[in-house]
Parts: structure tokens; C-alpha cells; sequence
């Protein structure tokens, strides 16, 4: 219905979670929240907590002990829900590329729906993704979304799944 | 009405009968029957005897031999144990009370006429209270004493725990103030007796200190009986009421004090939990320490609206706030029990100390419902004890998961004591408007912060409790005395609960009829349908029902219903692979217990002197 | 009548309110903010997330929770007693801790043990400021108080007293322990989600009509009624943006340090007559 989706894009709860990053487009991700970009006026609340969060707003190559966390809190955030990779790094790696640590950016642990590159990505483009962001979770329903690899599992089953054993098995891989 | 006479002497012999039948029986099957008839027999004769009361009086004025025989039996065993334990303070309160009684029998000779024996509505409540929740208790401490429990002494165990039974009853029937101190000191023994029962050093001790402590009240009681024979040359308490005689009455307020362990004798009912579990529910928490309460309130007559009243309530209200502030710092489950016990009592002496039909009507609320709530409380605690090995609330994390009834039992009694519809809430309540009606501000000031944290109390018991994840597992196999006791408390809890208008349009009604001889229709007070009505307030049966249904549907609801096409997730825990661990909050660098008793001890010892001193002027 | 209106349409109301807070905390701090409606968006973004849960106590919880918060407000607009209503509400915040105390994760119990020291810190004053109305008014029965006049010329002290505790009951700084997000992310309410953090979000909404009701009572028969609860609410916002958390030992102290002498002021002056 159409003042559902409504609902959906105008409010949006945003989880900002830095994967490694040099801190560079968390602080630029910060800024959009005070009064001079003010994201609130779009709805949008720094909830820190995954449950509570629409969009996830992920900066970092996601170095290769936080690919287990970052799976932890993806998991934990229920659909629909979109990702945004902010900065160049969490896009491809950007600079640590290919260093033995990191897993050269978030698309290689999690679904991306929304990349905003630069380094460090600037308001005015964290803005503009998020606003894209919005078109997306505007199309959104409630089914299951996980990596890709898991798909095989969780095809078919419409709800009562245990989140936790799919962590498990994500661990694994 | 001279009609049952034999009820209230069934009620004194038949506990006593039982008793020496349970010492005798020598295999614990035939101890089980034994206690199990003793059981439905007293259930019966408390409801016929309350059914028949008010007003059943006589008078008999040949047992006298007999209470002197008792007393100086009791003075002689006293004595044999503070030598063989080396209690100096037992042995010199024995020799005084002694002393002083020789002196009274021989020096002063009190006729009277009036019935040594009364049963209005306030003992048939009191008997009703002994003889169902007690006898409930003495039958669920069968199978409490078949695990791990001493069974060769188990004999004397339940002698002594019926003879208590039959000497509550005969303290609640009596009106010469002498029976009241043999009666008194009865329960003293019992309690040392069963508090001493496992033998090991820390018990032993803690049994001295309770003696000693009810020792002074005793002496108390008996300087009340001494005033009030040498002053108003009567020895029964009607006739004390008459007269409306200040100077012994303020002592015996003082003996009830002692004996519902307010502040300051705070310290032998803690000692007491050392005893095993039914012990702590039957004495320590259902019937003996309700002695006090029940005291105050069958002389609230004399002391409504004077000094002495509104010291009495005064006192009431701090050890219920103090009380339950040291609970929070407690890490036994059965110590925080008791602290909320005494402040229970507490609640339940302003009651007596305010006196008006509505204060009334809310001492005898909180009294039923907290013999009720206490004593499920204590029988879960019993239960987990023994079944799950938990005597401290760390150790109660997650019963919920291994024993779902025990869990459940535990949660029930805790809301009972915090949470409307139940009663200990609707007594507060009650005493809160009683307090404003009439206009004693600073115990109102006490009581309504002591309930704030009374909340805190009981939340943080079932705060361990239900921690899970998932759904519940299988529940687990009690044995059929836990379950039939703990249900009959649940059953009678619920119902009373949801008829709370039947229960004050007859028990209350009683009570308030024999002690202050208006009905409560006179007051404005009422129960209508499932409401109730008072002067300027009301409580809507929409409201009681409601809040019923959603206590008693959620954990029904929370067992049951499993929301199958949901997913299940586990906790937030900033996407760390961990589990955490889960500790209750203690306070004890601002609230510990040996802090807390150091400033207020001594302001007990001040309230006590100061009621004292409102007797005598 | 005009009660009944205001229950059946108090959710309405109370998001409206709760927009109203965004949008003049946002102002304060020289931004846009949201529009007045978005907590209605946000409760529809709610009701359609895929819902998740830890166990179903929590969950039955949460409604319970939002059940007792109506019941207050209900026993508060149809006339019934000031001290239920007070006890409905404690109650109510008691059973959304019990809720988050049924889950395996620090961040719950520490807020839910904070949320019942925010029960002790406002019950207190909360109760002798009924006992203060009784003493006025002679009855505890709300259908009785809504026919006085401008209780607070009677009761200045009493209505300050209301005031300090209102950051206490609305959980805005310095006294917002229970949600401290910075510390614990959101306290209680930290593993609910979608449909089932709705309840919680519409007893937010409840709550605040209750506050604006409780303030209301002292100003009955006055035009001034609306201006008087928009006042006392943008002075709580002003205090939010300029105070820093304290702790809840703190809270409850200066809660009762400040209320409860005020309270007890007012109940002397109108015992001796002076008032």
C-alpha cells in the first residue's frame, strides 16, 4: 500500500558501523548528522542498535577480523534493508587494497545496494546515496537477504529461520 | 452465641494432638500420614471456627495452675540452654523473668470476670491464616526433610511444628494478658527449637540470638502484665480497652515489636533463615512473626488517635522503608525474603498504630495476602534450594530454563508482592489513604518511598530468574507435595485476588467489626461486584479484572505460544562471538547492610524508648 | 465527554506531541529537524519490518508494557484514582523491564535496573503530589479533581515539584539514564524490533499525553491550559539541550532532593491555612 511505503522512506534508522577504516568518512558520516547537513530532517536516527536500523552505513575495507562482526550485525538487522558502502575503501579497499589484512571492501562479505565513493566521501555524496538508498528501500519487502552463498539454504523458507545458525555457517566459510 | 464451644479447644488440642502423635511415630511413612490428616483436620477446623465466630466466649479460670506450670517449665528449659550453650544474656533474662514473675504471683491477686477466651473476627482471621497456610507448610516440609534432611530427629521436628500451630492459635484466643506471655514464650521455644534443628555452629548461634532477642520481648509483655494488674488491677485486655490503659499497653506494644523483628530487633529474624525453609515459612514469615502485627491491631482501639498511635505508625513506616533498602544489598535469596518480611510487618503496624476502620481494613488485607504471597515465596525458595541447589540470587540465573514451575511459582510470588491486583498492593493502597486521611505526613513520606523501593526488591528476584533464550524446555518433574502446596497457594492467592470484594465484605468486615464497633458501611466502605468502594476513592472491577487477566494470561501466553513463523536472533553484543555474563546489581558500597544498620539501630532504640515514653506520660 | 475524546484519540495526540519535541529540540539546536507527523511515519516503517525476536517473554512484555500504559491513561481520562494511575505507570515501566531482565545481554539489565530507579525517583514525589490534591480537594477520584478550578494558585510548590520530576518521567537529560545511548544504546529496549518495538514507541506516545494530562489538572478552567503544558514542555526540551547525563544515583537524589521539599512546602502551607 501506497502510506506504507510511505512509512518506509521516510524513516529510515541509520547503523554506522566502521570496518577498519582510517576514521576519515566516519567523521564526514558524523558531520552529516550535526545541524549543518542535518539528516532529520529526512527522519533519519543514529540508532546504534542493528535491530532498530534500516540502513546500514558501512566505512572501512573490512578488515578481516571484522568480517565475523560485521556479518553478526547484518544479520541482526531485520528487512527490508539497504547497505551503503561509504568511501572508497568499503567500494573496493580504495587504499589498503590488497593488503594481507582486509577483505578489499564490503561487497565481498555482504549485498551492497549503495556505493558512495571518495576519500573521504563527502556529506553533500553521503546525502546523495542515502536519498538513493531511500528509492531502493522503497521497493523492498520483507524477505530474507543474505550473502549469496547462503541462498541455497534459506531458499523456500518463508520465516521461523534461526539467525544464529546462519551466522554459524557464514563463520565457517 | 455458646453454641460451639469445643471449636477453639479443637483448635488448641488438635494441633498439640498431632504433635505427640508425629514425636511417637517412629518411620517416616507413618509421620507422612500423620501430618497429611493433621493437615486436612486443621484446614477444616479453621474454616468451621471462622465460619461460627465472632463472640464465642468463656471463661476458665481452672487451667491457671496449668499456664503457671508452663511458665516455669519454659523458664527451666530456657535456663538448661543458655548454660549447656554458654549464653550469658539467656541465662540472666531467664533469671529475671523468672524473678519477676514469682514476685507478681505472689504479691498481687487480680479477680476478674471477664472471658479469658475470645474469638472475634480478628483471631478467626489469625486462625484461619495458622491453620490453612500453616498446615500447608508443615505437610510440604515432608518431602522438604526427605531430601538431604536429618530424618532420625524429624519426629521432633514435626512435634514442635505442630505444637507452634496450637500455640499461635491459643495466643490468638487469649484475653488474660498472662496466657498471652506462656503463649508468647511458647513461640519463643518453637522458634529456637526449629531454628537450632540442623545443629551446626552457625545455627546454634543465630537460635542463641533469636532466644535472647524474643526474651526481651517477653519481659516486655510481662511488665505489661505487671502494670497492668498493679495500675488497672485487671489482667484482661477487653477490660484494658475499656479503660483505655496507655502504660501497659505501650510495653506490649514493645514485646510486639520484638517479636515482628522491627528496628531495631531486626537482627534475629535474619539469623532465623539459617533454619530450614518450611521453618522460615511457617514461623518466619506466615504465622509467628504476624504475632506483632496482630498485637497492635487488637489494641489499636486504645492507641488510635493518641502520641502513642503515631509514634507505633512512625516506627512502622521506617522499618519498612530500611527493611527494604537492605534488602537491595543482600545476596541470599532468603535474607532478602526476610528483610521483606519485616518491612511487610511493618506496613502492617502503622495499620495498628493509625486505627481507623479504612487502617484497619488495610492491616488485615496485608496480612492475609502476605502470609499468602511470603509463604509461595519461601516454598518456591524451599524448592530451588533443594531441587536446583540456588541459595543465593547470582545462583537463581535462568531457572526458567531448568525448572520452568519453580521459576514460575518464584515470579508469581514476587509480582504478588509488588504489582496490582494482588493484594500486598492494595494494601499500600489502602494504608497510603488511611495515612492522608489521617494526616500523618512523615510515615506517608516513608511508606511512598519505601514502595518505590520495594519494586527494586522484587524486580531483581525475578530479573534472575527469567533469563533465556528460545523457547521453554519441557518442564520439569516436581514431586506431587511441592506441586498440591505451592497450586493451593497459587488457588487461594488467585482467588482471594479476584474476589477481593467477597473478602472485604466478609473477613474484613468481621475484623473491623470486632475492633472498632462500627461496620464498614458506616466507614463508606464497600465491596461492589468485583470492585471496591471507599469514601473518596474507588478501585473499577474493570481495572482489578483486567490487570488480573494480564498477569495470569502473559506467563500462560509466554509458556504457550510459540510465534512459529518468526526468526529467532540472538542479543546485541556489538557483534562480539561472546556470551556475557549477567550480574544483579548489589549497592553495597552505598547501602550495604553493616552501614545502614549502624545509623539506624540506634534511631530503632530511640523509637522504642520514645513509645515507651508516650505510655508513661 | 471532552476526556473520552481525548482517550480515543490519544494516540493521535501523542504522536503529534512527540513530533512536536522533535521538531522543537531540533529548532533549538539551530536545525531543521523532522516533520511534526514523522513519528506516525516511523510507526508505519515499524509495522512493516520482517519481525525478528529472542524469546516471546520479551515480546508478550512489550505489549504488556504498552496494555498498562493505556490502562494508566484510560484510569487517568475516565475519572478513575490518581493513585492507580500512578501505580499503573510505575507498573507499566516495571513490566518493560522485566521484559528486557528475561534476556541474556548486559545492555538490558543494566537499562531495565535503571529503568526502576527512574520508578524511584518519580513515584515518590509523584504520590505526595496526590496526597496534596486530596488534601485540596478531599477526594483521590480524578472524575471529582476535573471539576476544580486552577488547583495551582493552591499549589505553586506542588506544581514545581511536578516540573522537576517531569525529565525523570520523560527520560530527557539529565535524568535519561534508562536510554542512555551513548553508554547503552538504548537501554530496555535495545533487542526489540519492527512490530514488536511498536508497542514500546506508541507507549512513549501514551506517557506524554499522561505528563501533558498531569500538568493539565493544575490548570483546569483556565484559557491558559495549552500555553501552561507547551511551556512546562519546552522548558524540559531547554533543559535537554543544555545538561549532560547523570547518573541514576544521581537522579533519584536530586529528583527527591528538589521534589520532595517542595511538595512537603506546599502540604505545611496548606495545613496551616497559609495557602
Amino acid at each position: 500500500m501506497k502510506i506504507f511505503e510511505l512509512g518506509k522512506a521516510k524513516s529510515p534508522w541509520i547503523l554506522h558501523y566502521n570496518t577498519g577504516s582510517c576514521n576519515g568518512c566516519d567523521i564526514e558520516l558524523l558531520a552529516v548528522l550535526t545541524p549543518r547537513y542535518d539528516v532529520e530532517r529526512f527522519g533519519m536516527l543514529n540508532k546504534g542498535n542493528p535491530k532498530q536500523a534500516d540502513i546500514l552505513l558501512i566505512t572501512g575495507p573490512v578488515t578481516k577480523r571484522c568480517r565475523e562482526r560485521l556479518l553478526n550485525l547484518y544479520l541482526q538487522v531485520p528487512e527490508p534493508k539497504v547497505v551503503v558502502a561509504v568511501g572508497t575503501c568499503s567500494c573496493g579497499g580504495g587504499v589498503f587494497r590488497h593488503m594481507y589484512n582486509v577483505e578489499n571492501g564490503v561487497e565481498r562479505v555482504i549485498p551492497v545496494d549503495v556505493y558512495v565513493p571518495g576519500c573521504a566521501a563527502r556529506p553533500q555524496q553521503i546525502i546523495d546515496g542515502v536519498v538513493k538508498a531511500l528509492q531502493i528501500l522503497r521497493e523492498k519487502g520483507r524477505a530474507l537477504e543474505v550473502p549469496p552463498h547462503l541462498k541455497k539454504i534459506v531458499r523456500g523458507r518463508e520465516g521461523g529461520i534461526d539467525r544464529e545458525s546462519l551466522l554459524e555457517d557464514l563463520r565457517r566459510r | 452465641m455458646v453454641g460451639y464451644e469445643g471449636l477453639p479447644a479443637a483448635l488448641i488440642l488438635a494441633p498439640l494432638f498431632f504433635a505427640l502423635l508425629a514425636t511417637v511415630s517412629s518411620s517416616h511413612p507413618v509421620r507422612k500420614v500423620v501430618t497429611y490428616v493433621g493437615t486436612l483436620t486443621l484446614i477444616s477446623l479453621s474454616i468451621a471456627l471462622w465460619i461460627k465466630s465472632p463472640m464465642i466466649l468463656f471463661i476458665r479460670e481452672d487451667l491457671y495452675p496449668l499456664i503457671l506450670a508452663g511458665d516455669y517449665l519454659l523458664f527451666a528449659y530456657f535456663l538448661y540452654q543458655g548454660v549447656v550453650f554458654r549464653s550469658r544474656l539467656v541465662i540472666y533474662l531467664t533469671i529475671a523473668q523468672a524473678a519477676l514473675m514469682t514476685a507478681f504471683i505472689k504479691t498481687v491477686h487480680v479477680q476478674g470476670k471477664a472471658p479469658t477466651i475470645v474469638v472475634d473476627g480478628l483471631s478467626s482471621l489469625m486462625v484461619l491464616v495458622t491453620g490453612v497456610v500453616g498446615s500447608v507448610i508443615v505437610a510440604y516440609s515432608i518431602r522438604y526433610m526427605e531430601t538431604g534432611e536429618d530424618l532420625g530427629r524429624e519426629n521432633r521436628f514435626l512435634g514442635v511444628m505442630f505444637l507452634f500451630l496450637g500455640a499461635m492459635n491459643a495466643l490468638v484466643f487469649s484475653n488474660n494478658m498472662e496466657w498471652i506471655f506462656l503463649f508468647y514464650e511458647l513461640t519463643t521455644f518453637a522458634s529456637y527449637y526449629l531454628i537450632k534443628y540442623r545443629g551446626d555452629e552457625e545455627s546454634i548461634a543465630n537460635s542463641l540470638q533469636a532466644l535472647w532477642m524474643n526474651q526481651l520481648g517477653g519481659l516486655a509483655v510481662l511488665m505489661a502484665v505487671i502494670f497492668s494488674a498493679h495500675f488497672y488491677g485487671t489482667l484482661f485486655l477487653t477490660e484494658l480497652i475499656k479503660e483505655k490503659a496507655l502504660l501497659p499497653i505501650a510495653f506490649l506494644v514493645l514485646g510486639a515489636m520484638v517479636k515482628s523483628a522491627q528496628l531495631p530487633f531486626q537482627g534475629w529474624l535474619l539469623g532465623a533463615m539459617v533454619a530450614p525453609t518450611p521453618v522460615s515459612a511457617l514461623l518466619h514469615s506466615s504465622t509467628m512473626v504476624k504475632i506483632g502485627p496482630y498485637l497492635i491491631l487488637r489494641i489499636s482501639p486504645i492507641i488510635s488517635g493518641t502520641a502513642l498511635g503515631g509514634v507505633v505508625a512512625l516506627a512502622g513506616a521506617i522499618t519498612f522503608t530500611v527493611a527494604l533498602t537492605m534488602a537491595l544489598s543482600q545476596r541470599k535469596f532468603k535474607r532478602l525474603l526476610a528483610y521483606s518480611t519485616i518491612a511487610t510487618l511493618g506496613g502492617m503496624i502503622i495499620c495498628g498504630g493509625v486505627g481507623t476502620p479504612l487502617a484497619i481494613m488495610a492491616g488485615v488485607t496485608l496480612l492475609a495476602f502476605h502470609a499468602l504471597s511470603k509463604g509461595l515465596l519461601f516454598l518456591g525458595a524451599g524448592i530451588a534450594e533443594k531441587e536446583f541447589g540456588a541459595k543465593t540470587i547470582e545462583d537463581l540465573l535462568g531457572l526458567v530454563k531448568k525448572g520452568p514451575i519453580t521459576a514460575g511459582i518464584i515470579t508469581f510470588g514476587a509480582v504478588s508482592m509488588a504489582f496490582p491486583p494482588f493484594g500486598i498492593f492494595l494494601g499500600k493502597w489502602l494504608v497510603i489513604q488511611a495515612l492522608v486521611i489521617s494526616k500523618q505526613y512523615i510515615p506517608l513520606a516513608a511508606l511512598v518511598i519505601g514502595s518505590g523501593i520495594g519494586i527494586m526488591v522484587y524486580m531483581k528476584i525475578v530479573s534472575r530468574v527469567l533469563v533465556r533464550r528460545g523457547f521453554i524446555p519441557s518442564l520439569e518433574k516436581l514431586s506431587s507435595v511441592y506441586t498440591i502446596s505451592t497450586g493451593t497457594f497459587v488457588a487461594i492467592l488467585g482467588g482471594l485476588t479476584i474476589m477481593y470484594a467477597f473478602f472485604v465484605d466478609t473477613i474484613v468486615e468481621k475484623a473491623v467489626e470486632s475492633l472498632t464497633h462500627t461496620t464498614l458501611l458506616g466507614a463508606g466502605i464497600g465491596g461492589t461486584g468485583f470492585g471496591v468502594v471507599l469514601n473518596a476513592d474507588r478501585m473499577e472491577p474493570w481495572q482489578l479484572v483486567a490487570i488480573f487477566t494480564l498477569i495470569v494470561l502473559l506467563p500462560l501466553a509466554a509458556y504457550f505460544y510459540k510465534w512459529m513463523g518468526v526468526d529467532r536472533v540472538y542479543e546485541y553484543t556489538c557483534g562480539e562471538p561472546m556470551k556475557p555474563s549477567i550480574g544483579a546489581y548489589y549497592f553495597t558500597d552505598r547501602l550495604g547492610e553493616e552501614r545502614l544498620s549502624k545509623v539506624f539501630t540506634p534511631f530503632g532504640v530511640a523509637l522504642m524508648a520514645v513509645i515507651l515514653l508516650t505510655g508513661v506520660a | 465527554m471532552k476526556t473520552l475524546l481525548i482517550l480515543v484519540f490519544s494516540p493521535v495526540i501523542g504522536g503529534l506531541i512527540e513530533g512536536a519535541f522533535r521538531k522543537v529540540n531540533a529548532r533549538m539546536q539551530t536545525r531543521v529537524g523532522p516533520p511534526i507527523v514523522q513519528p506516525f511515519y516511523d510507526l508505519l516503517k515499524l509495522l512493516q519490518k520482517r519481525p525478528i525476536l529472542i524469546n516471546n517473554y520479551h515480546v508478550l512484555m512489550a505489549y504488556a508494557h504498552f496494555v498498562l500504559m493505556a490502562t494508566a491513561l484510560a484510569t487517568f481520562l475516565l475519572g478513575g484514582d490518581l493513585l492507580l494511575v500512578i501505580f499503573f505507570h510505575g507498573m507499566s515501566l516495571a513490566f518493560l523491564a522485566m521484559g528486557a531482565y528475561s534476556l541474556r545481554s548486559a545492555y538490558s539489565h543494566v537499562g531495565a535496573t535503571r529503568e526502576l530507579f527512574h520508578i524511584l525517583a518519580v513515584e515518590p514525589p509523584l504520590l505526595l503530589i496526590a496526597v496534596n490534591i486530596y488534601m485540596n480537594t478531599g477526594t483521590f477520584l480524578l472524575s471529582d479533581v476535573f471539576e476544580t478550578q486552577r488547583l495551582v494558585k493552591i499549589m505553586p510548590f506542588s506544581f514545581l515539584a511536578l516540573i522537576a520530576s517531569l525529565p525523570g518521567m520523560l527520560r530527557r537529560s539529565p535524568f535519561d539514564v534508562s536510554e542512555a545511548h551513548q553508554e547503552i544504546i538504548g537501554g530496555p529496549e535495545i533487542e526489540y524490533s519492527g512490530p514488536f518495538y511498536a508497542p514500546i514507541y506508541l507507549a512513549k506516545w501514551l506517557e506524554k499525553v499522561l505528563v501533558a494530562a498531569f500538568i493539565g489538572i493544575f490548570f483546569l478552567g483556565s484559557p491558559l491550559i495549552v500555553v501552561a503544558i507547551a511551556t512546562s514542555f519546552i522548558l524540559v526540551l531547554a533543559l535537554d539541550n543544555s545538561t549532560a547525563r547523570l547518573s541514576y544515583w544521581d537522579m533519584v537524589k536530586i529528583t527527591w532532593v528538589v521534589a520532595l521539599p517542595l511538595v512537603g512546602a506546599n502540604i505545611f502551607l496548606n495545613a496551616q491555612g497559609v495557602l
